[in-house]
């Protein structure tokens, strides 16, 4: 599943991101294996806000089609 | 001891200026959105000097704020790398970046009252013990923890590294340069490679994922609680988002804002401090004072208390009628700024945005833009592309006014009532989607994917905003004073000569023939070469009928950007972008006042 494809609420953990975006998402903290909960998706396309913890950020659709992502459980 | 250069580093909205201004008392502005250390800051402190470098996501020399922070880095003596706790799982990539170099470190982590408000703790002496340099929680902007802070700062020293960066001491050796560059090589920093005269290392993927794994096993390790959701400020924060909610909170936003600034400020109290404080009470005294000295009717008069005179015009529109209006405006702006709004609008508006070809993070800088446009125009370097950043500056220079002159435009178009300040409003957005299309389409690049922060929904301090608007209106004072006096010092001249009725006459054809205005508007459009808030503010007192008042005020809006943005955007963007968007501009002006023209006046 990508990350563009999570549902609202829906708490997922990072499987792997494509390439071309790995070093720009890592400095962020988000690589394989941390989980991100989707809080909002914006409608016609737009952006999902998504979060790591306790902070949050708004990610353009075609960068979260870019991380793979698998259903992830508790906490 | 002395002389040392002490660097703050960290992430973007961690509260860097807020400790800055804590430790040395001076003033860097503070703002709740990433980006807003565009202008290094530094001061004098403990014997030494301390920076505040721009807030970056790391040093891999993405983009000029990275490598500036980078520069600094290399010289720094000790470095302070800021955290802020309710952000962890973000920030502590940052700070491991910042512990490789090997530079001698203290650890500021930062907003505890907000870690603490949302149920979060964090284990600072765990932090400390891992990485073996001194951690001081803080609150910044309360002054909590600082002293500590600064007495920590003593027993500062280099961090334990992680094992994948072993190659880094050898390069070091080999090369005879400091570890921290060894590093960054290693990491692929291309420049420092070529001044080293190795080659970049390939790892760097490598490293930044034994990095981002050692930063979240830190943080599943000293990051406590599962607070925060339910928050009354997070659901808020959260409804913002949903058009539903977001959409409307817009148009109460904006309601809101032109009741206290096109209302309240704009005629109550400019009607009091323009009309009575200065129009009856100072200026006359002025003039009656002048008046015993210079003598009536010669060439001082006319400088200095005639119609353009800087005693008292001048000093009247600058005094009377911009400052509170600027000064409100920037209160205005810096409740938006420090409430975590402006992030949430830009998410809102992504998409809409993609019609001028920019993304949402865009929206920041044109909201600045109502404030002042040359320092959104510095704030353009928050967007990631050069495609973006030549879009936004050009629709900044053509179709966003600034506050200085909607206040002054808000008085011409005020008493004409809501209908004529709607069709200025509304031509003004036509103009900007139009020309942000335009741009879309033919400049060329790409525009990034939005990736934005959004930081906590806050209850703004008042007194950062009112320091905040106090530094900026002090700024727009000393930067529009000397422009004004010269703009009418030369008007006043070309008006005691003869000149400016030549001058009128012969560009009557463009004013009267072409844009149906009074010869007279000529002088205007002359100002608005300089300034548009000086343009628009030559408008008044020409006794336009309302459908000329909406072309005058639109012309001049679009018309040229004032001079200090025109020299910026030169300095930012290089001499051919920033002719085109002068010429483009000039053109859009004349284009819009003919059709307008042709439209509303008979
Ligand atoms: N609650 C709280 N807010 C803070 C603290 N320090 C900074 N802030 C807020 O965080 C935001 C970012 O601060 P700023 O100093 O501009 O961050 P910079 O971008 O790192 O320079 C502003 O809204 C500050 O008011 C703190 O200790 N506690």
């Amino acid at each position: 599943m990508r990350l563009c494809d999570v549902r609202r609420d829906q708490l997922v953990e990072v499987k792997a991101v494509d390439a071309a975006v790995r070093d720009l998402l890592l400095r962020l903290g988000i690589g394989e294996g941390c989980r991100l909960r989707c809080l909002e998706r914006l409608p016609g396309g737009g952006p999902l806000v998504v979060s790591r913890g306790f902070w949050e950020l708004a990610m353009d659709r075609e960068l979260c089609r870019q991380v793979e992502v698998v259903p992830a459980r508790g906490l | 001891m002395s002389g040392r250069l002490i660097a703050l580093a960290g992430n973007p909205n961690v509260g860097k200026s807020a400790l800055f201004n804590a430790l040395t008392g001076a003033y860097a502005q503070v703002s709740n959105y990433p980006g807003t250390t565009l202008e290094l800051a530094a001061a004098p402190w403990d014997g030494g000097v301390l920076v505040d470098t721009p807030g970056v996501f790391g040093l891999s020399g993405y983009n000029d704020e990275e490598r500036v922070a980078r520069d600094i880095l290399l010289r720094a003596d000790a470095v302070i790398a800021v955290a802020a706790a309710p952000s962890l799982e973000r920030d502590l990539f940052c700070v491991l970046q910042l512990a490789d170099l090997g530079v001698p470190l203290v650890v500021a982590l930062n907003q505890m009252d907000e870690a603490r408000r949302r149920g979060l703790t964090v284990d600072g002496a765990a932090l400390a013990a891992d990485l073996g340099v001194p951690v001081v929680e803080v609150v910044a902007v309360r002054g909590w923890g600082v002293p500590h802070l600064r007495r920590a700062l003593d027993a500062a020293r280099p961090a334990r590294t992680g094992a994948y960066l072993d190659d880094a001491t050898r390069l070091a050796q080999e090369r005879r340069i400091s570890l921290r560059r060894a590093v960054l090589i290693l990491e692929g920093d291309g420049e420092l490679a070529g001044a080293a005269g190795v080659a970049p290392g390939s790892g760097r993927e490598r490293i930044y994922r034994r990095r981002a794994q050692r930063a979240a096993a830190l943080a599943r390790q000293i990051v406590m609680g599962r607070g925060g959701r339910g928050a009354c400020s997070d659901r808020m924060g959260r409804w913002l988002l949903r058009p539903a909610v977001g959409f409307p909170a817009l148009a109460a936003v904006l309601a809101v804002l032109y009741l206290f600034l096109g209302w309240f400020v704009g005629q109550r109290v400019v009607g009091f401090t323009e009309g009575v404080l200065w129009g009856d009470w100072v200026a006359p005294v002025l003039r009656r004072l002048m008046l015993e000295r210079v003598g009536a009717g010669g060439l001082p008069e006319a400088v200095l208390v005639g119609p353009h005179g800087l005693l008292t015009a001048t000093a009247g529109y600058l005094l009377g009628l911009l400052l509170p209006l600027v000064f409100s405006f920037y209160l205005a702006l810096g409740f938006l700024e420090d409430s975590g709004y402006l992030p949430r609008l830009a998410t809102l508006l992504d998409r809409a945005m993609e019609a001028v070809g920019l993304n949402g993070k865009a929206v920041i800088p044109f909201v600045l833009g109502l404030g002042c446009v040359t320092m959104a125009t510095l704030s353009t370097r928050l967007l990631s592309t050069r495609r973006e950043r030549t879009i936004a500056t050009a629709l900044l220079a053509l179709a966003v006014p600034c506050s200085a002159q909607t206040a002054v435009i808000l008085g011409l178009l005020a008493p004409l009532g809501p209908r004529f300040l709607a069709l200025y409003a509304l031509s003004l957005l036509g103009v900007f989607l139009a020309a942000g299309f335009l741009l879309r389409e033919t400049v060329p690049g790409r525009t990034a994917p939005l990736l934005l922060d959004l930081p906590p929904l806050r209850w703004p301090r008042p007194g950062n905003i009112w320091r905040k608007a106090a530094a900026r209106s002090g700024g727009f004072l000393r930067e529009a004073t000397p422009y004004f006096c010269y703009g009418n010092l030369g008007l006043a001249l070309l008006a005691q000569g003869g000149m400016l009725t030549r001058l009128e006459a012969f560009l009557q054809p463009m004013t009267q023939g072409f844009l149906g205005l009074p010869a007279r508007a000529a002088r205007a459009f002359l100002l608005a070469m300089i300034r548009r808030d000086l343009g628009a503010a030559g408008l008044l007192g020409l006794h336009l009928d309302p459908g000329q008042t909406v072309v005058a005020a639109l012309t001049v809006t679009l018309f040229l950007p004032c001079l200090p943005s025109l020299l910026l955007i030169f300095k930012e963007r290089g001499w051919r972008e920033a002719l085109l968007i002068w010429l483009g501009t000039l053109t859009a002006a004349l284009a819009v006042g003919r059709l307008a023209a042709w439209l509303l006046v008979r």
